[in-house]
């Protein structure tokens, strides 16, 4: 994964590139509010362009996952 | 054939304000840095209780009127576009035709458009001058989105803010002026961004609300408008590098620059400048011209490529050699 993605990707969340770890885990829907998921699909559309909707990547569980999802995307 | 060509513009905005520091009290989780920093937006017009889109863009023509050479006379076409009318009917530029003072031999229709309207209006206003119907149309964009907005929607609330325009464009004979046009249309989107009650579908008398999935238009625009803008250079033989203004409908800072990034614009040729008056729907491109023009910016055989998108969804884009 581009590390330029994961540290913008991180700001996100008001944390660093290196805390974002495959392994981060989100604190469920909650901290999915109306700025980090548009923030969330411009990055993807700006690094990989691809549109993901809201409603696929809310529901991941880790960063891992959301990385999944966006390689399957990618295919 | 005569062209047409954008002789004037002046806008009103009303007086009441909104702050980020209103907002930032209002919902203490929210953060005024954070949202000028992604909005672009410090402060927002907001109409008062009994003021319409009508009466702003009554504010707006006469305004027009007073700082400019132009004759209410010599008015042919009237065209206003809002989402906001004053009454189902009649039609709202009728009654503003009689406000305005404006000939009776004038035209006058209203068309219901948001935030692609004022490209639309700039397409029909070429079409009636080029087939020598009218000379010197007034184009009047005006909303009052503030009136549907929920006071518990801080998406919503952070981005739209009320105001007109009047752009007059008239009949020209050396060619410069509005240019190719591209326009598009994609109906599926409609549930994204909708005011269900009030009309035929919706409940008669319930309280309009606006309802915005800030998802779903984003991901329509990043799919959507750079295709059009490139379908456009394409179809007009230019490059971007042509180009000297991107003057885009005014969203909000956020948007403007995931597309301005996307298509690859410089920084210094693509304008965001609505801190001041926020998304004011059909109403966002005239003001960011007419503040180019304030600012000098703006000069005579420039290039500037216009694009508008949203509600609808409804999207256009066009080429303008300024005068």
């Amino acid at each position: 994964m581009d590390p330029e993605f994961i540290e913008e990707f991180a700001e996100v969340f008001d944390l660093e590139s290196e805390e974002m770890t495959e392994g981060y885990k989100f604190e469920g829907p909650e901290c999915w509010d109306s700025l980090a998921i548009v923030s969330t699909i411009a990055l993807v559309d700006q690094y990989f362009d691809i549109a993901l909707k809201a409603d696929e990547f809310t529901k991941c569980q880790t960063f891992g996952e959301l990385v999944k999802l966006v390689n399957d995307k990618k295919g | 054939m005569p062209s047409a060509t954008i002789n004037a513009i002046a806008s009103y905005l009303p007086d009441r304000r909104l702050t980020n520091e209103d907002l930032a009290a209002e919902f203490p989780d929210w953060e005024v840095d954070k949202i000028f920093k992604k909005t672009g937006i410090e402060s927002r017009a907001i109409a008062a209780a009994d003021e319409t889109a009508g009466d702003m863009a009554f504010k707006a023509a006469t305004k027009l009127f007073e700082t400019n050479s132009i004759q209410r006379g010599d008015i042919d076409f009237l065209m206003l576009c809002t989402q906001s009318p004053d009454y189902f009917l009649p039609t709202t530029a009728c009654v503003l035709q009689h406000r305005l003072e404006l000939p009776t031999s004038c035209g006058a229709l209203d068309f219901n458009l948001g935030c692609s309207g004022f490209i639309y209006g700039l397409s029909l206003a070429k079409g009636l001058i080029s087939s020598k119907q009218a000379k010197n149309v007034l184009l009047i964009t005006a909303e009052t989105y503030s009136k549907y907005l929920n006071s518990e929607d801080r998406s919503v609330r952070t981005i739209f803010g009320d105001g007109a325009a009047a752009t007059l464009i008239s009949a020209s004979e050396d060619g410069a002026g509005i240019g190719g046009i591209v326009l598009g249309t994609d109906g599926s989107g409609a549930e994204n961004l909708i005011v269900r009650e009030g009309a035929a579908k919706g409940t008669l008398g319930k309280t309009p609300e606006l309802k915005m999935a800030g998802p779903e238009i984003l991901n329509f625009t990043l799919e959507a408008i750079p295709g059009c803008i490139n379908g456009l250079l394409e179809q007009e033989h230019l490059n971007l590098d042509d180009i000297d203004h991107f003057v885009f409908h005014q969203a909000n800072a956020f948007i403007l620059t995931q597309l301005r990034r996307k298509l690859k614009i410089p920084k210094e040729k693509f304008c965001i400048n609505m801190n001041d008056y926020a998304n004011t729907v059909s109403a966002t491109i005239p003001m960011a011209l007419e503040k180019l023009t304030d600012q000098k910016s703006l000069n005579p055989g420039d290039k500037i490529l216009l694009c508008g998108f949203g509600v609808g969804y409804s999207w256009g884009a066009c080429i303008i050699d300024w005068t």
